[in-house]
């Protein structure tokens, strides 16, 4: 794209001001010099070592290097690529507009001074904090610019493109919110406070982000966003009471939901995890009608599965595959006239390097032909938030029913969103990022199909601290 | 001169003997008909001329609609087809057979299987056109009685595959075997089909004539049968007959009391109905049964050294239908397979299998039925039973995915379509 095409898109754009730098070729060639170094593949082990305890003010600034050398070549690597998307896709405004936040994402982080002391320090990890904010919505934007697209570009181009997007955008978020975290908790440590400086991104989620702490015993478990004490139970039972209370506050109903648990290493007993309230003559889900919060892993949940991740991701793909699941099994209810919900079934079990999730729910499940577009990126978004129609959520494929607007809205996601532990924040674009995040550490994520039934979503997340030197982000 | 030439390439050559195997069919081998190496050399331009040709697949719904209004002449048309069209199948076969490495085809295992087809080959082919109802019923009796011989291939090729580990990759076995097996089900599916139809001829025919072994059909007779194939078979009834033999047979191997075993609950769609031939379903489910309540009855064991009837977990099975497809889901909680194995559990040259296909051993024959399953003890397993259900699955144009949580158990979805319209799948990787 020719620059002075840049400085004429921005002016039609502009809901913001860019940088008053005018973007000549000079910056152009500094662009390409960034871009064309290699990215230096950290191994999550690596990552981990800059928060090892007790934590000191070298590892800081050691930690702040690393993030300062490397998220400019990353960053310019994506403005590379958007450069080369085709000339008419890249005059599309949503997509420029994106561009040109990646651009000055790039400008800000690349022309910071290098940090020397830790005051330098401070002031790194503010500007860094402050870009992830503005990169916040990058995913809808991009989802509505390519949707407007669509006739000038390869439908598997685009995909492509969006998934090294998220991608890059993953490595960069885990780069950085490490950086951010081991600093916050850094300080805090420094001056022993109670610290809630996270507060205002964190809604209800509190304790399973960083930041909610009951001071150092919690703090040990946390290597940056990283917490090595994670229990997947707590986790899901948090996301699927969140999404209880959207369920009934729009519908006016809401599914409960169970969650079994495999039998953990330690347990002695079996009987705990084993349901047994099955009536042997039914067809029918007496085992669903349960009290949903009896969650039997025990009376305080000591046979709880414990795993090595990072909860903000853990969250925003279950909170996707619930929202799916909640919002079928309302719709499947009124379509066949049930009277009351099947509860959403969740089962978790630990392998020897994995953990697997299976979320079951009877939404009736997805159709033949849905199923290969339910990864897709090329689905109306934020076009018909006008246009409210059904109670339908922003999602893509659907048993029945296409289309967006209604109960899970805008206003809605992002209310969800809130809640989900702060940068991870976008409009739920669904299930192929929450693919990606299943992926992005060697897991999985599989949907099986029951149509007229329900799905069955089989997840598979890695237990990180057994993977660490293979693991490179 | 010539033949002295020859004896260079037949396979075998540098064994100076055909050491009669030790298994327990030392008598079938030997009375095979002697053959002469190097005779069959030559013979095998006869077996080009059928291996050229391809194999002429049918759908269900054609072995339907045929049965619909069956005289004598489509009855006969029907064994002639089966008369010509088995010698191409079997020629593709020993083909494959004589593409092995000649060191895995010396095994006297898979030399046993590759004189049985031979053998069925030539007498198949050699069997004069069919031209009446007594002609039809030889015909039928020569095919049973290669059908009786034939249940010991499979057994065979296990213990053959299971000797030749280190001759032939892994994935060239499992794609031998599930050309192999594929082609087998093919074949007696056609075989089994006529027969079938043919005994439900000469039924109905005494029935409206009293008399039987007719050489020829009363004028203007027909009648409407479907042979093997059941256009609309009960899912659920299907899958409740085989929930209460599997229990049966389990409580007995195990010493349970009675009715102890772990339940299975048919649930979902309890009127679908689909085309079927419900043997090889039946087959399909009963092995994924079968495997639920192993996993369930060993767990329970190790967990409370005896089996506690009250903590057996029941296996829940989901009937789903639409227009196209069936889907039937088997979940239990028998402890899962660890995901190091799961890429492994479909093929059958996994070193986990080995000890397993030396049970092949202990039995004469093996013909992937649930009749056989019934009488088989369920603590003897070969390692075949979920290759062998996929290959049943896909042979119809389905197929079968297991997904596993480790520590808690596994889900297995079975996918069939419905209508019968899929022709034959004979090409399973």
């Amino acid at each position: 794209m020719v620059p002075q095409m840049l400085k004429f898109v921005s002016k039609v754009v502009g809901r913001r001001r860019y940088s008053s730098k005018s973007l000549s070729f000079e910056d152009e060639k500094l662009v390409l010099k960034y871009a064309t170094r290699d990215i230096k593949p950290v191994t999550l082990r690596q990552l981990m070592a800059h928060g090892r305890k007790p934590l000191t003010e070298s590892q800081i600034l050691e930690s702040c290097q690393y993030t300062q050398n490397e998220l400019p070549v990353r960053l310019a690597k994506r403005v590379v690529a958007f450069q080369r998307l085709p000339f008419i896709v890249g005059m599309n405004p949503y997509i420029s507009r994106v561009y040109y936040q990646y651009y000055e994402a790039f400008e800000r982080l690349r022309s910071f001074p290098p940090v020397k002391t830790l005051e330098d320090e401070a002031d790194f990890t503010k500007a860094l904090l402050r870009q992830t904010q503005l990169l916040a919505d990058v995913i809808p934007t991009i989802a509505q610019g390519f949707h407007e697209c669509k006739k000038y570009m390869k439908t598997s181009d685009i995909t492509s493109f969006i998934d090294e997007l998220i991608k890059a955008r993953i490595g960069l978020r885990v780069i950085g919110e490490q950086h951010v975290e081991l600093s916050h908790q850094y300080r805090e440590l420094m001056t022993e406070e109670e610290g809630n400086w996270a507060g205002e991104a964190q809604g209800d989620l509190k304790n399973e982000t960083p930041g909610a702490r009951d001071g150092a015993s919690v703090l040990k478990d946390w290597v940056g966003s990283i917490n090595t004490n994670l229990k997947p139970r707590r986790l899901i039972q948090q996301v699927c009471l969140y999404i209880q209370n959207v369920c009934e506050m729009h519908y006016g109903t809401s599914p409960e939901y169970i969650i079994n648990q495999g039998i953990s290493e330690s347990s002695s007993s079996t009987q705990d995890s084993i349901n047994m309230n099955y009536n042997s003559d039914t067809g029918n889900n007496q085992h669903n009608k349960r009290n949903s919060n009896n969650n039997n892993g025990g009376g305080g949940g000591e046979n709880d599965i414990v795993m090595t991740y990072i909860p903000s991701h853990l969250e925003y793909i279950v909170m996707e595959l619930l929202k799916n699941s909640y919002r079928a099994t309302i719709e499947h209810s009124t379509r066949n006239r049930r009277l009351f919900h099947p509860s959403i079934n969740i089962t978790i079990s630990k392998g020897v390097k994995y953990v697997g999730i299976r979320i079951r729910d009877e939404g009736g499940g997805i159709s033949k032909s849905n199923m290969s577009h339910v990864f897709e990126y090329s689905w109306t978004t934020v076009k018909d938030i006008h246009e409210t129609s059904a109670p339908n959520m922003m999602m893509g494929a659907n048993a029945s029913t296409g289309g967006a607007g209604g109960t899970f809205s805008i206003q809605a996601n992002l209310d969800l969103q809130a809640g989900t532990g702060g940068p991870i924040a976008g409009l739920g674009f669904g299930l192929p990022m929450a693919k990606l995040y299943a992926g992005y550490f060697g897991g999985s994520l599989e949907i099986m199909s029951l149509e007229g039934h329900g799905c069955d979503v089989f997840l598979k997340i890695p237990c990180i601290d057994l993977n660490m030197d293979k693991l490179v982000i | 001169m010539c033949l002295k030439k020859a004896r260079l390439f037949t396979v075998g050559t540098f064994h100076n003997s055909f050491a009669i195997p030790k298994c327990p069919l030392q008598r079938n081998f030997a009375s095979l008909p002697n053959r002469n190496l190097n005779q069959k050399f030559y013979e095998n331009r006869v077996l080009d001329r059928y291996s050229s040709q391809d194999a002429k697949k049918v759908s269900l719904r054609q072995l339907v609609l045929f049965g619909r209004q069956l005289t004598e002449d489509k009855l006969l048309s029907s064994a002639n087809y089966v008369r010509t069209e088995l010698p191409v199948r079997i020629s593709h076969r020993i083909r494959d057979f004589q593409s092995l490495p000649y060191i895995a085809g010396t095994n006297p295992h898979m030399r046993l299987v590759y004189d049985l087809y031979w053998q069925a080959f030539d007498e198949i082919r050699k069997f004069s056109q069919i031209r009446s109802l007594d002609d039809n019923r030889r015909f039928c009796k020569m095919l049973s009685r290669n059908l009786g011989t034939h249940s010991q291939v499979i057994p065979q090729l296990g213990l053959g595959v299971n000797e030749c580990l280190t001759l032939i990759t892994p994935t060239e076995i499992d794609q031998f075997m599930n050309k192999m097996l594929v082609a087998r089900i093919s074949r007696r599916t056609l075989a089994e089909q006529h027969i079938a139809l043919s005994n439900q001829f000469d039924e109905d025919i005494l029935s409206v004539s009293g008399e039987s072994s007719l050489d020829h059909a009363p004028l203007g007779f027909s009648t409407q049968r479907t042979g093997i194939v059941k256009p609309a078979c009960d899912i659920a009834q299907l899958l409740h007959g085989c929930a209460i033999k599997i229990q049966a047979q389990f409580e007995d191997a195990y010493d349970l009391p009675p009715d102890t075993a772990p339940q299975i609950v048919i649930e979902g769609n309890r009127d679908a109905s689909f085309m079927c031939v419900p043997d090889n379903i039946e087959y399909i489910v009963y092995e994924l049964l079968k495997n639920s309540m192993r996993a369930i009855l060993k767990k329970g064991q190790a967990n409370k050294g005896g089996v506690n009837a009250d903590a057996l977990p029941p296996i829940f099975v989901t009937i789903c239908s639409n227009d196209q497809d069936i889907t039937i889901r088997v979940s239990d909680q028998g402890g899962g397979i660890p995901y190091e194995i799961l890429p492994h559990i479909w093929s059958y040259s996994n070193p986990e299998k080995l000890h397993c296909m030396d049970n092949f051993n202990q039995v004469n024959k093996l013909e992937a039925k649930v009749s056989e399953s019934e009488r088989t003890s369920p603590f003897l397993s070969f390692g075949f039973g979920l290759p062998m259900s996929r290959v049943y699955a896909q042979y119809w144009g389905g197929d079968i995915v297991i997904r596993s949580l480790p520590g808690y158990g596994v889900d297995a979805y079975i996918t069939l379509p419905r209508l019968g319209t899929m022709v034959e799948n004979l090409s399973i990787d």
